[in-house]
């Protein structure tokens, strides 16, 4: 390989490999090398299917395209390794030019694309949809004004009876109210005041909180990695996160059930900054419950504003949490199971300068 | 509860509701849904107390506060509004108003405080433009409701879930 070939095979952000005519490995990139969760000298010169596992019958397409010489794209392809779960690929196979018996193989997580997009749209959803409620929200406080006033001058001279459906009227548009300023709240979060920050201290306190409060009968176990560097956030906001994603977990479980916190640094995720620029998450931290799990109809619009599992959730909590972690240029994903729930926060690490 | 009380308010349903409550407590009403309706009974002497909202189809409540402070001095006006930032209770307290309150309003609580700007009104004769040393002073008044909101919503649980 020329040097720039070279180049662009180490840093092609897609796991690649070649097979040669014999069904045999014969180069993966680092990408792929991460991926499989293996070095290329395990890889190299030993049989593609004693190394992936796939649940579609490539063998024979791998035939078609040496006789055929075309490339063939199959989507949504289980991809097990061995060593983890399956997870779901879109599988490119092409030969190539100079050794047509030989082909190359991409393999492209659909999962880790599929949450990435969610959590775009996501973001933008809940934008128009807070700027919608937030405009909304003017216009319905006028009628709430009348039907409170006029259930209240009813109530001046009502009997008992007539008066606890008075009440109930104007409890009732009370609890709406409560639901605008919410969503008027959700429009006004500040952008953090970042600073170098320990995430074990944050953890720490609204752990103490939730364990002398919301979460007293449930029980609550860390994992802490200790070595973490201090991560670059508000801690007050991300207090917020954690308290609000640990109340969640609370509320979900039954009495005696288990949270888990779980902290350790994983440098395989980048997102896209507010710049456009690429920065690391290696900051990791995972809440996890026992609960019954999120509903399968909901779970894919969790971080969408008003969508909510619960009765009388205003489906705000997690929209917020995740408007938060956006704001740090963080990456929040959850993994959900009957009997257990994972909440992922994915963190950057404070700048050297400022670190302590 | 005696005196005539102003009401300009675009929104039906809050007139009648103003209307009939001022009413019973033994106040005359005239209600509109119009500032140059509202502005023209302040130049003709008419009424003892304002209620007003702020956003009207032919202009911002606010706007004639000075307008009415010019013309008709001691003349209390209480701010109803439904766009409830700390900007519009600042202009409000900038532009002198009596009080002021977030729609949707509690209906006794803004009663009391009508029955406390119209008694004020009738012992204030003639009437002077408030002085900074009253101590119902419209501005500090204002301010407090303001802080106590504040103070309140940081302790409610807006970002439950």
């Amino acid at each position: 390989m020329t040097q720039i070939t070279q180049s662009l095979w180490a840093s092609l952000p897609i796991p690649a490999l070649i097979v040669d005519a014999e069904d045999r490995i014969c180069d993966v990139n680092p990408a792929a090398e991460t991926f499989l969760n293996a070095s290329k000298k395990s890889l190299d010169g030993y049989p593609v299917w004693d190394k992936i596992f796939v649940d579609a019958p490539l063998e024979e397409a791998f035939s078609r395209i040496r006789t055929g010489h075309s490339a063939l794209f199959v989507n949504a392809v289980d991809v097990g390794t061995g060593s983890r779960k399956p997870v779901s690929c879109d599988v490119q196979i092409s030969p190539l030019n100079d050794k047509p018996d030989h082909v190359l193989v991409l393999l492209e997580n659909r999962e880790l694309a599929g949450r990435l997009d969610r959590a775009m749209n996501s973001k933008s959803a809940a934008k128009s949809a807070i700027g919608m409620a937030e405009m909304l929200a003017h216009e319905i406080k006028n009628p709430l004004a009348g039907i409170t006033g006029a259930a209240q001058l009813i109530s001046m001279n009502a009997n008992g009876e007539e008066r606890e459906l008075t009440d109930l009227i104007v409890g009732e548009t009370r609890r709406i109210l409560k639901l605008l300023e919410q969503v008027e709240d959700f429009g006004n979060v500040r952008p953090p005041e970042q600073r170098a920050v320990n995430i074990h201290d944050v953890l720490d306190r609204a752990r103490k909180s939730a364990a002398i409060g919301f979460a007293a009968h449930m029980v609550i176990e860390d994992d802490y990695d200790p070595s973490l560097p201090p991560t670059w956030g508000d801690p007050d906001q991300l207090q917020q996160v954690f308290l609000n994603l640990l109340k969640n977990a609370a509320e979900a479980g039954r009495e005696g059930g288990t949270i888990r916190i779980r902290t350790f640094y994983e440098l395989s995720l980048k997102v896209r900054r507010r710049d456009g620029t690429g920065g690391a998450v290696p900051l990791q931290v995972e809440i996890t419950d026992d609960g019954p799990g999120i509903p399968p109809d909901i779970a894919a619009d969790i971080f969408e504003p008003f969508v909510s599992g619960r009765e009388n959730g205003t489906g705000l909590g997690l929209a917020l949490i995740s408007k938060i972690i956006s704001d740090h240029d963080g990456w929040m994903a959850v993994d959900s199971v009957p009997g257990r729930t994972v909440f992922r926060i994915s963190l950057p690490v404070a700048p050297r300068e400022v670190s302590p | 509860m005696d005196g005539t009380v102003l009401v300009a308010d675009d929104d039906r349903t809050i007139r009648t509701v103003l209307t009939q409550a001022l009413t019973r407590a033994g106040c005359k009403v005239h209600a509109t849904s119009s500032l140059m309706t509202l502005m023209r009974w302040v130049d003709e002497g008419k009424g003892d107390l304002v209620i007003s909202d702020v956003i009207m189809p032919d202009g911002n409540g606010l706007d004639t506060l000075p307008q009415i402070n010019d013309k008709r001095p001691g003349l209390p006006v209480i701010i109803i509004s439904a766009q409830n930032t700390i900007m519009t209770a600042i202009q409000a307290t900038e532009a002198d108003a009596y009080d002021y309150l977030p729609k949707p309003f509690d209906l006794p609580d803004l009663m009391k405080r009508a029955a406390r700007a119209l008694d004020q009104k009738r012992r204030a004769t003639p009437a002077p433009k408030p002085s900074g040393e009253q101590p119902s002073r419209p501005s500090r008044r204002i301010c407090r409701w303001w802080g106590a909101r504040r103070r309140c919503r940081r302790f409610t649980g807006w970002w439950r879930g």
